[in-house]
C-alpha cells in the first residue's frame, strides 16, 4: 500500500498533464492540471520550511554537541539569522526600483539602499563571484596536469585547445600574423580556425550526445510514469 | 627536479595566474576586438529592429556570472534602444532582479526612455520548479504570468503592453541567461512553439552546447562569455566593462596555454630522462 | 508517504502545459503523440520480450563497474563516501536517474557499514534521498545504521551549495566522491577539489558543456544517456533492460531519418527537411 497510493498519484496526476497537453478541450482537464500544480507550488514551499528546519537543526546539534568545525556552524547561524532578520524587516525586493538606487556608477558602491540590499550586493555577490572564479584556477591546473601529448588523439585534442583558447583573445589573431601563418591559410586567422572547430566537429558530436541524452530522457520518463521504474523514491527498481 | 616539476603544487599555478589576472587589471590596455560570427549575427537580427517594435528581454542570471554576462545585457539593450524599440524586461531568477534594475538606470535612465512607454520591468516570476510552464504560459497569455509590473501597475494600464498577448508580439526574444530556466527552454517552448526568433547572451563554459541550436537557427545569434560582451559592445561603439575585461583574460588564456606547453615540456623531459 | 506525494506532486506539476486565452484546438500536438505512442508500443515490445526471459545484452560501463571498487576501498580506509544528486531539483530527470542509481550505492555502502553523506541543495531532493537510503538499509538488512544527519539540506544557491561541499571534502577527506545528475559551472570547482584530495572520483552527466571537466578531474565518467541507463544496468531488473533496447530501436529509426534527410539535402531536395521543419515548428 505504501508503494501502490504513490504510483497511483504518479500515474494519474501524469495522466492529467499528458491528456491536457494533448487535448486541451477535455472538459475540466485545465482546472485538474491547476488543481495539481497548485498542489506542487503549495508543497514546495513547504518543502522549503523543511529544508530551513533541517539546516537550523543539524548546525544547533553540531554547536550543542562542540563537533569538530563547530564554530563554522556559528558563524552560519548567525549569517542567518542576521541576513533573515533585516531581509524581513526592510523587505528583500521591495516593490519599485528601489532595491538598488544606483547614484553611483558602479553595483553596490553607492546610493541608498536598505541593509538587506547591501547584504546581497556587498557579501553575497562578491562570494557568489569568487568562487565561481574559482573555475579559472582549477582550468589551469587541470590543463596543466591533463594536456599532455600521449598519444594522437591526446596531440589533437591539445591542439584544437590551444588553437580555441588563442581564436578567442585578440592576441592570437596578432600572434598567427606574427608566425606568418596567414600566407598558408590564405587571409585566415585563429579566429576563423576556432570558429571552425567549434561549428563543425564539437557541433555534431554535441548533437549527438544531445540525442543520446533526449532518448534517455524519454523513456526514463515513460518508465517513471508506467511504474517500471521505482528506484528513484528507494528500491523497487532492484 | 623532474619529479617535483611533474607533481607542481598547484598553488604555485594559481599564484602565477592570479598575480597576471591582477597585473592585467591595474595595468590595462585596450585591444583590438575582433568580432565572431555568432555575435555578429546577434547584432544584425537586432539591428533590424524599427523604432516601435518590440522587444521581450529576460534576465535570467545570478552575480557570480554577471561579470561575463551582464556587459552583454546592457550592450544589447542599449542597442535595442537606440533602434527605437521598446523593451518589456522581467527575470525568471530571484538574483536577476538586480541585474534587471540595474541595466535599467546604467542604460534606460541616461537614455531619457520613460517608463511603462518605452520600457516596463515586469519584475520576478519564479521559474524555478515550472520554468518550463512559465515559459510556455507566456507564448499565450503574458498577462497571467505577469498581471502586474514590478512597480504593481496593472497590466492593462501600461501603454507598452497595449495588445500584448504572448511571443507573437514581440520581434525578438533576448536570452541572458546562464542556466535553467533560460535559454535552452526558450528554444524548446518559445522558439519551437511560438517562432520568436531568440538572440542569447550566455556564459563560455555552457555556449558549446548551444552551437548546435544557432546553427539549426534555433537561436538567431549568440554571444558567449566576456568576449561575446566586449565584441557587442565593439559592434556598437559603446565600450564598457566587457572590453575592459579582454585584455585580463587574454593574459590569463595566455597564462593557461603557457602551462599546458610546460607541462609537455616537463613530460617530454621526464620521457627522455627515463630512457636515458 | 507524505514526503513521496509531495514530490511526486512536485515532479509532475513541472511538465510542460498549454494555457492561453486562445481557444485551443482538440488535438494540440499530432506528431508529438503519434511519436510518443510509437515509442510506447516499442517499448511495450521489448518489455514482454524481456520478461519471457530474452534480456538483452547491455555493454558494461566503467563507471558503474567502478563504484563497488570504490565503495569498497572507503571501507579499508575507514572513510565515507560522498554522494552528489547534482543541482537539479526533483523536477530534472537527471535527478531522478541520480536517486536511482543512489538506491544501488547506498545499499552497497549499507552492506559494507560506510558512512554515505549527502549534502543536497534542495529541501524535496533531501527528503526523497532520505528515502531512498533509508530503504537500501533496509534491503541491506542494516536499517540500525542508517543515519538520517548524513543526508542534509544546504542551501538553494549554487555556489554557497558548493563553498559548502568543497568544505566537506578538505575537512572529511572521503575516500569516494560520486558526482550524478545535472551539473552546471561548478562542476569542475568539485571534481579538482576531490581530486585534490585524493578520492576516487565518478561522474555522471547528460550536461554535455560539464563532460569535459568531468572526464579531465575524475577517474570514471557516465556520459550522456548512460546516466539514464545506469539504473537498468545495476538493477539487472528484465523490464528495464528491455527498456535499454527498445530505447536503442527508436534511436536507430531516428538514425535512419537523420541519415535519409542529409542525403536528400545534400542533393538538394528540401521537401523533406521542409516537412520536418513544419511538423516540428507546430509542436
Amino acid at each position: 500500500m505504501q508503494r501502490q497510493i504513490p504510483m497511483f498519484i504518479v500515474f494519474v496526476s501524469g495522466l492529467t498533464m499528458i491528456v491536457d497537453y494533448f487535448f486541451p478541450r477535455v472538459p475540466y482537464i485545465q482546472g485538474a492540471r491547476e488543481i495539481f500544480l497548485n498542489w506542487g507550488r503549495i508543497a514546495l514551499t513547504f518543502a522549503m520550511i523543511l529544508g530551513i528546519m533541517n539546516l537550523l537543526m543539524s548546525n544547533l546539534r553540531k554547536v550543542a554537541l562542540r563537533k569538530a568545525g563547530w564554530i563554522y556552524n556559528v558563524i552560519l547561524l548567525g549569517s542567518f539569522a542576521l541576513t533573515f532578520y533585516f531581509a524581513v524587516q526592510y523587505k528583500m525586493v521591495p516593490s519599485g526600483n528601489t532595491f538598488i538606487t544606483h547614484k553611483g556608477t558602479d553595483m553596490g558602491s553607492s546610493g541608498t539602499m536598505s541593509f538587506a540590499s547591501k547584504i546581497f550586493l556587498d557579501v553575497y555577490t562578491p562570494l557568489s563571484g569568487t568562487i565561481f572564479s574559482l573555475v579559472a584556477f582549477f582550468i589551469a591546473s587541470a590543463a596543466f596536469r591533463a594536456f599532455r601529448a600521449k598519444n594522437i588523439e591526446a596531440i589533437l585534442l591539445l591542439s584544437s585547445a590551444i588553437v580555441v583558447m588563442l581564436g578567442s583573445i585578440p592576441f592570437g589573431d596578432s600572434l598567427f600574423a606574427w608566425l606568418g601563418l596567414e600566407h598558408i591559410l590564405g587571409h585566415r586567422n585563429f579566429s576563423w580556425l576556432s570558429t571552425q572547430i567549434q561549428q563543425i566537429p564539437m557541433s555534431a558530436a554535441q548533437r549527438a550526445i544531445n540525442f543520446g541524452v533526449a532518448f534517455g530522457m524519454v523513456f526514463m520518463s515513460i518508465k517513471i510514469l508506467t511504474g517500471i521504474d521505482r528506484s528513484y523514491f528507494g528500491g523497487g527498481g532492484e | 627536479m623532474i619529479e617535483r616539476l611533474q607533481t607542481l603544487d598547484r598553488r604555485w599555478i594559481f599564484l602565477i595566474l592570479f598575480l597576471a589576472v591582477a597585473g592585467s587589471l591595474l595595468f590595462p590596455h585596450t585591444l583590438h576586438v575582433a568580432v565572431e560570427p555568432y555575435v555578429q549575427k546577434a547584432y544584425d537580427t537586432l539591428d533590424l529592429l524599427k523604432p516601435g517594435d518590440k522587444v521581450l528581454m529576460a534576465f535570467d542570471y545570478g552575480p557570480s556570472v554577471a561579470p561575463e554576462i551582464h556587459p552583454a545585457a546592457l550592450a544589447m539593450l542599449r542597442h535595442s534602444f537606440e533602434r527605437g524599440a521598446k523593451v518589456v524586461m522581467y527575470t525568471l531568477w530571484n538574483e536577476g532582479l538586480p541585474f534587471l534594475d540595474a541595466s535599467i538606470q546604467h542604460v534606460a535612465v541616461p537614455m531619457g526612455k520613460r517608463e511603462n512607454i518605452d520600457y516596463v520591468n515586469l519584475g520576478f516570476k519564479w521559474g524555478g520548479l515550472q520554468g518550463s510552464s512559465v515559459i510556455e504560459g507566456m507564448g499565450s497569455n503574458l498577462k497571467a504570468v505577469f498581471p502586474v509590473t514590478h512597480e504593481g501597475v496593472p497590466y492593462d494600464q501600461v501603454p507598452i503592453l497595449q495588445g500584448v498577448k504572448g511571443y507573437r508580439d514581440f520581434k525578438v526574444l533576448i536570452a541572458v541567461s546562464a542556466g535553467s530556466p533560460g535559454v535552452d527552454e526558450y528554444v524548446r517552448y518559445a522558439n519551437a512553439r511560438y517562432s520568436i526568433p531568440i538572440v542569447a547572451a550566455v556564459t563560455r563554459v555552457s555556449a558549446p552546447k548551444e552551437f548546435p541550436y544557432v546553427n539549426g537557427k534555433q537561436i538567431y545569434g549568440l554571444c558567449s562569455g566576456l568576449v561575446g560582451s566586449a565584441e557587442y559592445e565593439e559592434l556598437i561603439h559603446h565600450p564598457g566593462l566587457g572590453i575592459a575585461g579582454l585584455f585580463a583574460l587574454s593574459v590569463a588564456n595566455l597564462v593557461v596555454i603557457a602551462f599546458i606547453v610546460f607541462g609537455n615540456l616537463i613530460y617530454f623531459w621526464g620521457r627522455k630522462s627515463k630512457k636515458g | 508517504m507524505i514526503k513521496r506525494g509531495v514530490f511526486l506532486f512536485l515532479f509532475l506539476s513541472a511538465s510542460p502545459v498549454f494555457a492561453g486565452d486562445e481557444k485551443p484546438p482538440m488535438l494540440a500536438h499530432p506528431y508529438v503523440l503519434v511519436t510518443m505512442l510509437l515509442m510506447i508500443a516499442i517499448l511495450y515490445t521489448y518489455l514482454l520480450t524481456a520478461k519471457k526471459g530474452k534480456l538483452p545484452f547491455i555493454r558494461t560501463l566503467p563507471g558503474l563497474k567502478a563504484i563497488d571498487e570504490a565503495i569498497g576501498r572507503a571501507t579499508e580506509l575507514g572513510k565515507p563516501v560522498l554522494y552528489l544528486s547534482g543541482l537539479g531539483d526533483v523536477d530534472n530527470i537527471q535527478t531522478l536517474a541520480a536517486l536511482s542509481i543512489l538506491s544501488h550505492v547506498a545499499k552497497k555502502a549499507a552492506e559494507y557499514d560506510t558512512p554515505l553523506i549527502m549534502p543536497s541543495m534542495y529541501s524535496v531532493t533531501m527528503v526523497t534521498a532520505q528515502e531512498v537510503i533509508k530503504e537500501a538499509h533496509l534491503r541491506a538488512g542494516r536499517p540500525d545504521t542508517y543515519n538520517p544527519d548524513n543526508v542534509y539540506y544546504v542551501s538553494d544557491e549554487q555556489f554557497a551549495f558548493v563553498a559548502h561541499t568543497n568544505g566537506v571534502m578538505e575537512r572529511m577527506r572521503p575516500a569516494a566522491n560520486i558526482y550524478m545528475g545535472a551539473y552546471f559551472g561548478e562542476s569542475l570547482i568539485l571534481a579538482e577539489t576531490g581530486h585534490a584530495t585524493g578520492a576516487i572520483q565518478i561522474a555522471g552527466t547528460a550536461e554535455t558543456s560539464q563532460l569535459p571537466f568531468f572526464v579531465v578531474a575524475c577517474d570514471y565518467c557516465l556520459i550522456g544517456e548512460e546516466l539514464y541507463a545506469a539504473s537498468a544496468y545495476l538493477s539487472q531488473d528484465a523490464k528495464q533492460m528491455g527498456s535499454i533496447k527498445a530505447q536503442d530501436v527508436v534511436r536507430l529509426i531516428v538514425l535512419g531519418f537523420i541519415l535519409v534527410g542529409s542525403i536528400l539535402e545534400t542533393v538538394n531536395l528540401p521537401h523533406y527537411a521542409d516537412f520536418f521543419q513544419k511538423v516540428l515548428g507546430g509542436g
